[in-house]
């Protein structure tokens, strides 16, 4: 880990961002709109204040690449139908704890006592089936193409143990068709596309975007150096007017991506349709389960139609870029991370919460509500009246 | 918007936390004498005397975890929440509310943690109390409660109303260790390169400072980490807050983790480190002091206190971008990819 630190540090070099950055500001002239698709793009930008280096010139708009914010509402409503029964065991990841559903969060189902297991690897539901066998086990599967290799591996094991008190809710999705049908209506200026999917699925993957919508397209990673030489290659793609595929990323992306990741999806998923949050339902956007696999999978039709979204969100505009956060008449008043209205403000990946926990240096901060407005006080006088004013 | 039900949030150190006093404790409490902002009550008895009083609970799962244990924990909290008022830890009670099935080798592990600890900082466990309920969860469980007294020996309190523009921010050594300490334990994360908790006493990295008249205030950093601490300072101040990302001491074992995991170590919880404020031609002094100490040889000059009127915490990135740093909000959940 020490070691492999160190080698990251390199892409955090105080000078190497500078030199970029002023690359990117000089080849930037005119106004352009950027999409970075991944959440994590979206919080490395801000973590690291990257922002107050780059010209205005240039903008980043969010896009629908944040596993929870994509979530469907019916399915967040239908994972918590599933927690709230008796005999059922959810094991999830994190980020999904705090999303607010029709009938509050899992979180606080958790602490009215239904059996929800937070995770970080999804092979761990084996080994609570395994342990408890009279307990139905329900791994809640939401990712893209970079989660979907070990949810691949889960179900294969899954099936080699004969596990009889196993099941999954495949809500695991496909980008790049969802951003092919989102662009076939409304395109950024370019794209920078997120380094870990490339890393699965591969550079070629990514070519149909350039080729079929001349949109032009950089795969980067997530350090400052990393997502700096993707913009500084979609400014140079713009500036001559040349839409392609590049790979910013080259130390872990390849043409072809992982060949056991991808031949782990293939052997246990078809692509289907899925329900996207804001994009509806998408023809080939999701997972299915192939063959004797099937038999894992739980089946959401009855409850899909079931409730009312969460009316007033806008999250389903702010993952296609159209809004910020900020113009969300919520964001930071009754919207925070710890009583989030919507799922952008609750994942590690989710632009409002990115927003919410790195703001932009002149934005106001506004107290949540009235109610914690109420300051500390400060303590009464201690000793002998030494005490300097504070003013 | 009123509290419902308790969540896991309020109990993160977090403005959840804040929520929590502000909705039910601090109304009723503030009237007859509470001193919420201060980690222990300082109280003056006469003849230039002041004592320091304080108590915390603690539960934690697992309860032993690489460096420390539920026992250590509950004694060195208590210490540390007087030795950051400037006082001498002398006495401390304990209370423990333990539910049926667990074992008595555990309690007694975590029993024999306690006295080491208290020796280890020559402090007397005076008194105690004992209940068992029934268990709830699925793993019977021991919940500690420690309270704690003291002599203030530092010869100028160390507290809010002293700080002013200028003071010089020093953090005492590298954070996160504990949250990943415990988490790692929980989830049975590093087994290859565990993370130890850096629960420790504070009093004697701090004893020497006493007699520093230029030490404004300090803190240790629990819960909420250095992110909640730096917000509580400067709301409750009323001044902007500079910060160095470059100077903040984090090991590269823990940063590497937190890269991984999605955790920002600004608030992750520590058991042994403390913020102080002291003023600016004090700086050096102090930092070579704490220097000398075991506890306090990564200390760092982290910052300042600006004569900024907005409450904020600015971070100046060690890529060389700006941002704020925001109060934490709610409980630390691992993400997904
Ligand atoms: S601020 Fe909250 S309510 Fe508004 S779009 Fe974001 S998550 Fe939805």
């Amino acid at each position: 880990m020490n070691n492999h630190w160190q080698s990251l540090t390199s892409y955090r070099s105080p000078e190497l961002v500078q030199q970029l950055a002023d690359a990117i500001n000089n080849a930037c002239q005119g106004r352009v709109k950027i999409m970075q698709v991944c959440g994590t793009h979206t919080w490395s930008y801000r973590r690291h204040g990257l922002a107050t280096l780059l010209t205005q010139n240039l903008s980043l708009v969010a896009g629908p690449g944040c596993p929870v914010c994509v979530t469907d509402q019916g399915d967040l409503d239908w994972i918590m139908d599933l927690a709230g029964e008796k005999q059922n065991t959810l094991v999830t990841f994190g980020d999904l704890m705090r999303v607010p559903g029709s009938n509050g969060s899992l979180a606080e189902m958790q602490s009215r006592g239904a059996d929800i297991r937070v995770v970080l690897s999804p092979l761990k539901a084996l080994d609570i089936a395994l342990a408890e066998p009279s307990r139905r086990v329900i791994l809640v599967a939401i990712g893209f193409e970079t989660t979907a290799p070990v949810v691949a591996a889960t179900l294969q094991h899954a099936h080699r143990l004969c596990l009889t008190n196993f099941s999954i809710v495949l809500l695991l999705k496909r980008l790049i068709p969802a951003l092919r049908y989102l662009f076939a209506r409304e395109r950024p200026d370019g794209l920078l596309c997120p380094g870990h999917v490339a890393t699965v699925v591969g550079k070629q993957a990514f070519a149909c975007l350039p080729q079929e919508l001349g949109i032009p397209s950089a795969i980067a990673g997530f350090e400052p150096v990393d997502m700096l030489l993707g913009l500084l290659d979609l400014a140079h793609q713009l500036k001559t007017a040349n839409a392609k595929i590049t790979n910013a990323y080259p130390r872990v992306v390849t043409e072809q991506g992982n060949p056991i990741a991808r031949s782990l999806i293939e052997a246990t998923f078809e692509p289907a349709p899925s329900q996207w949050r804001g994009l509806g339902e998408l023809p080939t956007a999701g997972y299915g389960l192939r063959g004797a696999l099937q038999r894992f999978g739980l089946n959401p039709a009855a409850v899909l139609l079931s409730k009312a979204a969460n009316g007033q969100c806008l999250c389903h505009l702010v993952i296609l870029g159209k809004h910020t956060p900020q113009a969300c008449p919520r964001f930071r008043k009754n919207c925070t991370p710890e009583n989030p209205l919507g799922p952008c403000m609750v994942s590690e990946e989710g632009t409002c919460a990115a927003h919410y926990y790195y703001p932009d240096l002149d934005e106001s901060l506004e107290i949540p509500d009235t109610e914690s407005e109420v300051t500390l006080q400060l303590p009464p006088p201690v000793t002998d009246g030494k005490l300097p004013n504070k003013k | 918007m009123s509290i419902e039900f308790i969540q896991l949030a309020h109990g993160s150190g977090g403005s959840a936390t804040t929520k929590l006093l502000e909705q039910i404790f601090l109304p009723r409490f503030r009237d007859i004498g509470l001193q919420p902002e201060n980690d222990a009550a300082l109280l003056p008895i006469g003849n230039g005397v002041t004592l320091a009083f304080t108590i915390d609970g603690f539960v934690v799962e697992p309860p032993f975890f690489p460096g420390s244990d539920l026992g250590s924990l509950s004694v060195n909290g208590t210490i540390n929440d007087l030795a950051v008022m400037g006082a001498r830890p002398l006495y401390l009670a304990c209370g423990f509310v333990i539910s049926v099935g667990v074992s008595s080798t555990m309690l007694s592990q975590i029993a024999t943690s306690m006295q080491e600890a208290a020796a280890a900082s020559n402090v007397q466990i005076v008194a105690g109390d004992t209940k068992v309920v029934e268990s709830r969860g699925t793993t019977p469980q021991i919940q500690v409660t420690t309270s704690g007294i003291g002599i203030v020996e530092a010869i100028e309190p160390w507290h809010t109303p002293r700080v002013r523009p200028g003071d010089q921010l020093i953090l005492s050594g590298t954070i996160g260790e504990h949250t990943l300490a415990v988490m790692g334990a929980r989830h049975s994360w590093f087994q290859h390169d565990p993370i130890a908790s850096d629960c420790a006493s504070l009093y004697p990295m701090l004893v020497p400072l006493h007699p520093i008249p230029d030490i404004h205030w300090v803190r240790d950093i629990t819960r909420g980490g250095l992110g909640g601490v730096l917000n509580e300072l400067a709301h409750a101040t009323g001044y902007g807050i500079e910060l160095d990302e470059e100077k903040i001491p984090i090991s590269s074992l823990v940063r590497g983790w937190c890269e991984i995991l999605g955790y920002d170590p600004l608030y992750l919880a520590n058991e042994g480190k403390a913020l102080l404020a002291v003023d600016r031609a004090a700086a050096s002094h102090t930092l070579s002091e704490l220097g000398k100490t075991v506890l306090g040889r990564h200390a760092s000059l982290i910052g300042e206190i600006s004569s900024d009127e907005q409450p904020v915490v600015i971070l100046n990135t060690s890529i060389g971008g700006r941002r704020l740093v925001m109060a934490p909000a709610g409980e630390l959940f691992p993400r997904i990819c």
